[in-house]
Protein backbone atom coordinates (compact mmCIF):
# COMPACT_ATOMS: atom_id res chain seq x y z
CA UNK A 1 0.00 0.00 0.00
CA UNK A 2 2.89 2.33 0.86
CA UNK A 3 4.71 1.82 -2.31
CA UNK A 4 1.72 2.62 -4.62
CA UNK A 5 1.18 5.71 -2.37
CA UNK A 6 5.12 6.34 -2.75
CA UNK A 7 4.58 5.52 -6.92
CA UNK A 8 1.96 7.64 -7.20
CA UNK A 9 3.71 10.74 -5.47
CA UNK A 10 6.75 10.26 -7.87
CA UNK A 11 4.85 10.46 -11.02
CA UNK A 12 2.82 13.31 -9.76
CA UNK A 13 6.06 15.63 -8.94
CA UNK A 14 7.57 14.01 -12.23
CA UNK A 15 4.71 15.51 -13.50
CA UNK A 16 4.77 19.10 -12.23
CA UNK A 17 8.52 19.16 -13.01
CA UNK A 18 7.10 18.98 -16.76
CA UNK A 19 5.22 21.65 -16.42
CA UNK A 20 7.21 23.97 -14.88
CA UNK A 21 9.97 23.09 -17.56
CA UNK A 22 7.31 24.03 -20.32
CA UNK A 23 6.03 27.08 -18.26
CA UNK A 24 9.69 28.70 -18.64
CA UNK A 25 10.20 27.52 -21.91
CA UNK A 26 6.65 29.55 -23.02
CA UNK A 27 7.21 32.44 -20.74
CA UNK A 28 4.07 31.50 -18.51
CA UNK A 29 5.99 32.09 -15.38
CA UNK A 30 6.35 36.19 -15.96
CA UNK A 31 2.33 36.33 -15.58
CA UNK A 32 1.27 38.86 -13.13
CA UNK A 33 -1.58 37.28 -10.44
CA UNK A 34 -4.80 38.58 -11.03
CA UNK A 35 -6.35 40.11 -8.14
CA UNK A 36 -10.52 40.08 -7.89
CA UNK A 37 -12.00 41.86 -5.46
CA UNK A 38 -15.46 41.61 -4.17
CA UNK A 39 -17.61 44.36 -3.98
CA UNK A 40 -20.72 44.47 -1.63
CA UNK A 41 -24.14 46.32 -3.75
CA UNK A 42 -23.03 49.59 -2.20
CA UNK A 43 -19.70 49.54 -2.77
CA UNK A 44 -20.63 48.64 -6.68
CA UNK A 45 -23.26 51.64 -6.78
CA UNK A 46 -20.94 53.91 -5.31
CA UNK A 47 -18.54 53.12 -7.68
CA UNK A 48 -21.35 54.12 -10.39
CA UNK A 49 -22.04 57.11 -8.91
CA UNK A 50 -18.36 57.84 -9.35
CA UNK A 51 -18.42 57.23 -13.16
CA UNK A 52 -21.06 59.88 -12.79
CA UNK A 53 -18.77 62.45 -11.45
CA UNK A 54 -20.50 62.58 -8.36
CA UNK A 55 -18.31 62.57 -5.33
CA UNK A 56 -18.87 59.93 -3.05
CA UNK A 57 -17.82 56.97 -0.84
CA UNK A 58 -19.24 53.85 0.65
CA UNK A 59 -19.26 53.85 4.32
CA UNK A 60 -18.54 50.75 6.07
CA UNK A 61 -21.88 48.64 7.05
CA UNK A 62 -23.61 50.15 10.29
CA UNK A 63 -21.08 52.56 11.00
CA UNK A 64 -23.53 55.39 11.03
CA UNK A 65 -25.98 55.96 13.33
CA UNK A 66 -29.11 56.50 10.63
CA UNK A 67 -28.53 52.79 9.88
CA UNK A 68 -29.29 52.27 13.54
CA UNK A 69 -33.07 54.33 13.03
CA UNK A 70 -35.93 53.30 11.30
CA UNK A 71 -36.13 53.74 7.55
CA UNK A 72 -39.58 54.36 6.90
CA UNK A 73 -42.14 56.70 9.18
CA UNK A 74 -44.77 54.17 8.62
CA UNK A 75 -47.25 57.54 7.39
CA UNK A 76 -47.68 55.96 4.06
CA UNK A 77 -49.55 52.78 3.92
CA UNK A 78 -47.87 49.86 2.24
CA UNK A 79 -44.51 50.93 4.09
CA UNK A 80 -42.10 47.94 4.57
CA UNK A 81 -42.19 46.59 7.88
CA UNK A 82 -39.01 44.42 6.81
CA UNK A 83 -36.19 45.36 5.32
CA UNK A 84 -32.35 44.82 5.41
CA UNK A 85 -29.80 47.61 5.19
CA UNK A 86 -27.33 46.90 2.62
CA UNK A 87 -25.05 50.00 2.99
CA UNK A 88 -24.76 53.88 3.01
CA UNK A 89 -23.16 55.68 0.86
CA UNK A 90 -21.84 59.59 1.68
CA UNK A 91 -22.40 62.02 -1.12
CA UNK A 92 -20.27 65.18 -0.82
CA UNK A 93 -21.06 68.76 -2.64
CA UNK A 94 -24.63 68.04 -2.70
CA UNK A 95 -27.78 68.87 -1.19
CA UNK A 96 -28.50 65.09 -1.09
CA UNK A 97 -25.82 63.81 2.17
CA UNK A 98 -26.27 59.98 2.15
CA UNK A 99 -27.66 57.31 -0.24
CA UNK A 100 -29.16 54.22 1.82
CA UNK A 101 -30.02 50.50 -0.20
CA UNK A 102 -32.62 48.34 1.53
CA UNK A 103 -33.33 45.16 0.45
CA UNK A 104 -36.90 44.06 0.72
CA UNK A 105 -37.36 41.07 3.14
CA UNK B 1 -32.00 16.20 -10.77
CA UNK B 2 -32.05 18.72 -7.86
CA UNK B 3 -34.61 18.51 -5.17
CA UNK B 4 -37.33 21.04 -5.13
CA UNK B 5 -38.51 21.96 -1.80
CA UNK B 6 -42.14 21.67 -1.61
CA UNK B 7 -42.94 23.78 1.40
CA UNK B 8 -40.30 26.93 0.90
CA UNK B 9 -39.31 29.69 3.73
CA UNK B 10 -42.11 31.95 3.97
CA UNK B 11 -39.53 34.57 5.23
CA UNK B 12 -35.88 35.76 4.25
CA UNK B 13 -34.68 38.38 1.61
CA UNK B 14 -36.37 38.93 -1.43
CA UNK B 15 -34.91 40.22 -4.52
CA UNK B 16 -36.09 43.54 -4.66
CA UNK B 17 -34.16 46.93 -3.13
CA UNK B 18 -35.23 50.08 -2.04
CA UNK B 19 -33.06 52.97 -3.01
CA UNK B 20 -33.27 56.44 -0.68
CA UNK B 21 -32.04 59.67 -1.17
CA UNK B 22 -31.09 61.10 2.51
CA UNK B 23 -31.07 64.62 3.27
CA UNK B 24 -29.81 64.94 7.15
CA UNK B 25 -31.96 68.06 8.52
CA UNK B 26 -33.43 68.93 11.67
CA UNK B 27 -36.15 71.20 12.10
CA UNK B 28 -39.36 71.63 13.93
CA UNK B 29 -41.33 71.75 10.73
CA UNK B 30 -40.15 68.11 9.25
CA UNK B 31 -43.65 66.68 9.19
CA UNK B 32 -45.30 69.07 6.80
CA UNK B 33 -42.70 67.89 4.11
CA UNK B 34 -44.72 64.54 3.87
CA UNK B 35 -45.78 64.15 -0.18
CA UNK B 36 -45.91 61.83 -2.77
CA UNK B 37 -45.65 62.72 -6.57
CA UNK B 38 -47.62 60.32 -9.34
CA UNK B 39 -47.97 60.79 -12.78
CA UNK B 40 -50.53 61.73 -15.11
CA UNK B 41 -50.59 59.27 -17.76
CA UNK B 42 -52.80 58.78 -20.91
CA UNK B 43 -52.97 55.40 -23.16
CA UNK B 44 -51.84 51.79 -22.21
CA UNK B 45 -48.76 49.57 -22.51
CA UNK B 46 -46.33 50.66 -25.40
CA UNK B 47 -48.45 53.97 -26.33
CA UNK B 48 -48.54 54.98 -22.37
CA UNK B 49 -47.00 58.84 -22.35
CA UNK B 50 -46.54 60.56 -19.17
CA UNK B 51 -48.79 63.88 -19.50
CA UNK B 52 -48.17 65.38 -16.25
CA UNK B 53 -47.13 65.20 -12.55
CA UNK B 54 -49.23 65.66 -9.39
CA UNK B 55 -47.82 66.10 -6.65
CA UNK B 56 -49.48 65.39 -3.05
CA UNK B 57 -49.44 65.88 0.66
CA UNK B 58 -48.58 69.54 2.84
CA UNK B 59 -49.85 72.24 0.66
CA UNK B 60 -47.24 74.78 0.66
CA UNK B 61 -44.77 72.06 0.07
CA UNK B 62 -46.88 70.82 -2.58
CA UNK B 63 -47.51 74.42 -4.38
CA UNK B 64 -43.11 74.70 -4.69
CA UNK B 65 -42.90 71.44 -6.01
CA UNK B 66 -45.42 71.81 -8.73
CA UNK B 67 -44.38 75.26 -9.92
CA UNK B 68 -40.81 74.14 -10.57
CA UNK B 69 -41.10 73.69 -14.16
CA UNK B 70 -37.10 72.30 -14.44
CA UNK B 71 -38.28 69.42 -11.73
CA UNK B 72 -41.37 68.58 -13.67
CA UNK B 73 -39.48 68.37 -16.72
CA UNK B 74 -37.12 65.96 -15.00
CA UNK B 75 -40.19 63.73 -13.60
CA UNK B 76 -41.61 63.41 -17.06
CA UNK B 77 -38.46 62.21 -18.02
CA UNK B 78 -38.34 59.12 -15.14
CA UNK B 79 -42.05 58.77 -14.16
CA UNK B 80 -42.35 55.81 -16.58
CA UNK B 81 -39.85 53.81 -15.50
CA UNK B 82 -39.76 54.67 -11.42
CA UNK B 83 -43.97 54.73 -10.88
CA UNK B 84 -44.39 57.24 -7.93
CA UNK B 85 -41.99 59.41 -5.69
CA UNK B 86 -42.54 59.55 -2.29
CA UNK B 87 -40.71 62.24 0.60
CA UNK B 88 -41.00 60.69 4.04
CA UNK B 89 -40.07 62.87 6.44
CA UNK B 90 -38.58 61.87 10.15
CA UNK B 91 -37.34 63.49 13.17
CA UNK B 92 -33.99 64.31 11.76
CA UNK B 93 -34.13 63.61 8.16
CA UNK B 94 -36.09 63.15 4.85
CA UNK B 95 -35.59 60.04 2.65
CA UNK B 96 -36.88 60.31 -0.88
CA UNK B 97 -37.40 57.52 -2.76
CA UNK B 98 -39.12 56.17 -5.46
CA UNK B 99 -40.28 51.91 -5.78
CA UNK B 100 -39.09 48.85 -5.34
CA UNK B 101 -36.19 47.51 -7.95
CA UNK B 102 -35.78 44.01 -8.39
CA UNK B 103 -31.72 43.57 -8.29
CA UNK B 104 -31.68 42.69 -12.39
CA UNK B 105 -32.72 46.40 -12.69
CA UNK B 106 -30.86 47.51 -10.17
CA UNK B 107 -28.66 50.65 -11.07
CA UNK B 108 -27.75 54.22 -10.75
CA UNK B 109 -30.00 56.67 -12.33
CA UNK B 110 -28.34 60.23 -12.72
CA UNK B 111 -31.76 61.73 -13.59
CA UNK B 112 -33.20 60.27 -10.24
CA UNK B 113 -30.24 61.34 -8.44
CA UNK B 114 -30.85 65.10 -9.93
CA UNK B 115 -34.54 64.83 -8.87
CA UNK B 116 -34.00 64.27 -5.23
CA UNK B 117 -30.93 66.37 -4.75
CA UNK B 118 -33.51 69.61 -6.35
CA UNK B 119 -36.02 68.05 -4.30
CA UNK B 120 -33.66 68.73 -1.35
CA UNK B 121 -32.57 72.13 -2.30
CA UNK B 122 -36.72 73.18 -1.77
CA UNK B 123 -36.61 71.59 1.61
CA UNK B 124 -33.19 73.61 2.92
CA UNK B 125 -34.68 76.77 1.35
CA UNK B 126 -37.84 76.79 2.85
CA UNK B 127 -36.55 76.02 6.00
CA UNK B 128 -33.50 78.51 6.10
CA UNK B 129 -36.75 80.99 5.15
CA UNK B 130 -38.36 79.80 8.26
CA UNK B 131 -35.22 80.63 10.78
Amino acid sequence: MGFVEHKNHHFAQAKSNKEEQKSEEHGYGDIDPVIVRKLSTHEKLAEEMKQSQIGCEALPLGSHPIERKQYYSQTFSMSPKFVTNKGLVKIRGKNIDFVQLLQRN
Amino acid sequence: MSNIDPIPLPYGPLQYYHLHYILQIKSNDNNNFLARCKPITKGYFHSKRIMGVKWTGGHNFVQVLQADDALTGMLKEVMLKVGEITIDPQDDHIRIYGKWVHEENLAFDSVMFEIADRIALHIKNIVQKKD
